[in-house]
């Protein structure tokens, strides 16, 4: 049987690409399932992977393992003591599909997938109701969880005259938005919506309407117009009531923001390790997990601004981001791997910018 | 126009009662125990909405299908009765903290059973004046139905511990030993019982010899091109829902979907709504997923695998002709078809490996739920083999005062073996009934609800004759959406070109 790869293979090959030889096979799977761990949350900062995280929820351990097999068996793809390589062909063949392909306009699964579901939610069932509404029509609704119908309900217009202004602002903003998308990613969105003159289509069924039959990447462009109206319509007054609450949530995990609350009562990492009964080290994971999310972070009062200096430059003249490496050539032997790993989470990405 | 029917026009919108339905809202108001065996599509939960909003307190309902209960909350508040809720274990726990300390507001909260044995519920309930308990797919309660759940036993003490208000329990089927565990179970203290017949004489009853699996595909694409629309195809697996729809979509004219658990619930609204709207002509199924809508002008019901009983049987027709209308009920039967229904039957029981070694990991849990829990999470059960083995251990327990995990797996094991015999015996009458030739089909379906047949109707069965009087369908027209997103958004919003 001859082995054929969707749009997930060459995905996974191309953030290979980004950190190969560095992680091991089930680092990759975190990043695009969007598991979310301080080590992940590292990764995808220090080789600048936010976009591809949680591209792919629902892939399960089992179709990944079978994935990667597939892979290795095609010759694209090798593992060397647990670590995860790109072969030569693995590139070429990167390469050559992604060579003429084209990309989203946007997607950012780190900044926006937290939202995306959300959202949809929200906008779809809205949409549905208004659209029925001012038909003077019944229906059953797209979405009955209490939090979406409770968010719809105290954002509904009681009056005709707002529900016409209503539908006319939402779809004017819509429509300027998305004529600035690709016409079949506009085209996917809009047939998945439901209205009273349409029942919106389910993934599946939108597949055949767009001719876009790889159901992978259909959910990746799906996703993408959502996090895309997620960063342009934030601003808009009406796209973005939909939105501004679920963007100002934190994306810190729940463990690293009990931690937070401890950092801002002034209390010290072993206090705070033994008040919760943690381990230092996992303590020191959240500091690692908040510093890189926020920017006003006071990294100094943690790493020295001459040593924060020494890592970045060090970091720069390296390829790789493996830490072993990294602290073998400072010159103060003193560093220790949390002041690496923190100035790393906190800087971010390969030019030391925050 | 008496106060009922007044309150049935302002809040329903309908002009009168069907069949017995008055006399059954006339027993609960006068606080009588009731049980009525109606089949689904009559309107009966009617018959405890109604008397629900015309009492004082709380009506508490309670109902093991989560899309039931779904749409029966959403079809309430679509009629402008805000007063509803629906209180099961897929809420978020702010979600059923809300809905607990709004019970006063409510004047009908449906429950899971599962959820009404959590203390934390008990305890708000008992707070309030319930005016009637209501209890659906009431068969579940008895061993000797076809759809026992464990959860259903407690009941019985629960409305004790509720104050013993005013009891209806209801289902579509039930035979009279079925009858008699629902009355002596839930302590009804002399029920006035309703009973109407399965019979439903719109609906012809097809049993079609297809052999081989390609013939039945064949025999499938036949009828349902033959057939007026819509339809539903029930099918035993979530895959075969997919490959059957697919089958159709590709081989007729005609709009197939699939339909399962297995998809997200935006997925199966959206069906529903297609399905509803007549962008769907076909439907297919899994027979333990039906669909929790009402819509009446399915005109047939095509089994690819035959169900395990004739109660899930009649049950799935029942979807079929609800307005009225002449309707088919088609069963297409192959030679190899028995495996399939054998094979469900014996997974729904935990074997005798698991029994014993899900005995040993929880025989030192007090707690219940935690013994659930540990099962299903560390053991890796399945939640119905979890539920099952924890019951029947804490009934051992209780009885015997012991606490010896291989004379409690001998316990639990003989009851595997009692259930799955019964089960079987109940499969082998759906068999019986499958391959009988000779007598009337309708007749032999009423005999085994120990009912006797009345008139039979024109359209009977395939044993006394079917004549081909049925139309033939119309091409559907189908409008198909705009390519242009840009029409299609602006129709959607309502917006001038
Ligand atoms: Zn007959």
């Amino acid at each position: 049987m001859i082995a054929s790869f969707t749009f997930r293979h060459y995905i996974f090959l191309l953030v290979l690409r980004s950190l190969e030889g560095d992680r091991t096979p089930s680092s990759l799977f975190h990043i695009l399932t969007g598991k979310k761990t301080s080590q992940t949350i590292q990764d995808i900062k220090w080789y600048r992977l936010t976009e591809y995280f949680r591209m792919f929820p629902y892939w399960d351990k089992e179709t990944f393992q079978k994935d990667i097999d597939m892979l290795e068996r095609a010759g694209m793809y090798r593992e060397e003591e647990e670590r995860a390589y790109l072969t030569l062909k693995g590139k070429k063949e990167i390469e050559r599909y992604f060579h003429d392909y084209k990309w989203p306009r946007l997607y950012n699964g780190w900044k926006y997938s937290h939202a995306a579901g959300r959202f949809w939610e929200r906008l779809a069932l809205f949409i549905q109701s208004l659209s029925f509404s001012l038909a003077k029509r019944s229906f059953l609704p797209v979405f009955r969880d209490f939090d979406t119908q409770q968010w719809v309900k105290q954002h509904w217009p009681r009056q005709l005259s707002k529900k016409k202004t209503i539908a006319q602002k939402l779809h004017e903003e819509l429509v300027m938005l998305l004529r600035e998308l690709p016409e079949q990613d506009a085209l996917l969105f809009t047939c998945r919506l439901s209205g009273h003159n349409h029942s919106g289509y389910t993934l599946q069924q939108a597949a055949q309407h767009v001719e876009q039959h790889d159901m992978d990447e259909l959910y990746y462009r799906f996703h993408a117009v959502l996090h895309y109206l997620l960063e342009a319509g934030s601003d808009l007054p009406f796209l973005g009531t939909f939105c501004t609450d679920l963007l100002s949530q934190k994306i810190l995990t729940d463990s690293a923001r009990k931690t937070q609350e401890y950092l801002a009562q002034g209390m010290s990492l072993s206090d705070i390790a033994t008040i919760r009964d943690l381990k230092q080290s996992t303590i020191e994971d959240h500091v690692v997990e908040i510093a890189s999310e926020e920017a006003h972070f006071p990294i100094s009062l943690y790493v020295p601004e001459k040593v924060q200096q020494a890592i970045i430059r060090a970091a720069q003249n390296s390829t790789t981001y493996r830490l072993k490496v990294l602290k073998e050539k400072l010159e103060d032997k003193s560093v220790d791997y949390f002041s690496i790993r923190l100035t790393l989470a906190y800087f971010g990405g390969t030019d030391g910018q925050a | 126009m008496d106060k009922l029917e007044w309150y049935l026009q302002k809040w329903f919108g309908y002009t009168s009662f069907k069949d017995g339905q008055r006399d059954i809202m006339e027993a609960v108001l006068a606080g009588k125990d009731v049980v009525t065996v109606l089949p689904t599509g009559t309107g009966k939960s009617l018959c405890y909405q109604l008397p629900a909003l015309v009492q004082p307190g709380l009506t508490v309902v309670v109902s093991p299908l989560l899309s039931l209960m779904e749409n029966q909350v959403h079809e309430l508040k679509q009629a402008g009765q805000k007063r509803v809720a629906a209180y099961n274990s897929f809420l978020t726990f702010q979600e059923k903290h809300y809905i607990l300390n709004h019970l006063q507001s409510l004047k009908i909260l449906y429950i899971s059973p599962e959820s009404l044995q959590q203390s934390m519920v008990m305890k708000q309930l008992k707070r309030h004046h319930i005016s009637l308990l209501a209890v659906d797919e009431a068969h579940c309660i008895s061993q000797w139905g076809h759809e026992f759940r464990t959860d259903y036993m407690k009941i019985g003490s629960v409305r004790k511990e509720m104050g013993q208000p005013p009891c209806l329990a209801l289902t579509a089927t039930a035979t009279a030993d079925v009858q008699r565990d629902i009355i002596r179970r839930l302590q009804l203290s002399d029920p006035a019982i309703f009973y109407h017949s399965v019979d439903r004489a719109n609906i012809s009853l097809e049993v079609i010899q297809a052999g081989l699996e390609t013939e039945k595909r064949a025999c499938l694409l036949q009828e349902v091109s033959r057939l007026p629309i819509p339809g539903i195809v029930y099918t035993a697996s979530r895959r075969k829902t997919e490959t059957t729809a697919r089958l159709i979509e590709s081989e007729t004219d005609l709009a197939a979907a699939a339909y399962h658990g297995g998809m997200s619930q935006e997925d199966r609204n959206l069906i529903q709504q297609q399905f509803l709207a007549g962008d769907i002509d076909v439907i297919c199924c899994t027979n333990a997923f039906g669909m929790g809508i009402n819509k009446p002008n399915v005109r047939f019901v095509i089994h690819v695998d035959y169900p395990k009983d004739l109660e899930s049987y009649v049950q799935e027709i029942g979807r079929a002709g609800r307005d009225g209308l002449e309707s088919c009920a088609i069963l297409l039967l192959g030679d190899k078809d028995g495996v399939i229904p054998r094979s469900i039957i014996e997974q729904e029981f935990p074997d005798s490996r698991q029994v014993r070694e899900g005995i040993s990991f929880i025989s030192t849990e007090d707690s219940a739920l935690a013994a659930e829990k540990k099962l299903i999470e560390i053991g890796g059960y399945e939640e119905q083999h979890a539920r099952f083995l924890v019951h029947y251990w804490q009934e051992w327990h209780q009885e015997s005062g012991n606490r010896d995990v291989l004379e409690a797996a001998a316990y639990i094991n003989e009851i595997v073996e009692r259930r799955t015999m019964w089960k079987l015996n109940k499969l082998r009458k759906m068999e019986e009934w499958l391959w009988n030739e000779s007598m009337c089909r309708r007749e032999k379906l009423l005999h085994y609800f120990e009912e006797s047949t009345g008139e039979r109707p024109q359209r009977c069965c395939d044993v006394c004759g079917l004549p081909e009087t049925l139309p033939s369908p119309a091409t559907p027209d189908r409008k198909r959406i705009p390519f242009n997103w840009e029409e299609q958004l602006r129709l959607l919003f309502h917006q001038e070109g």
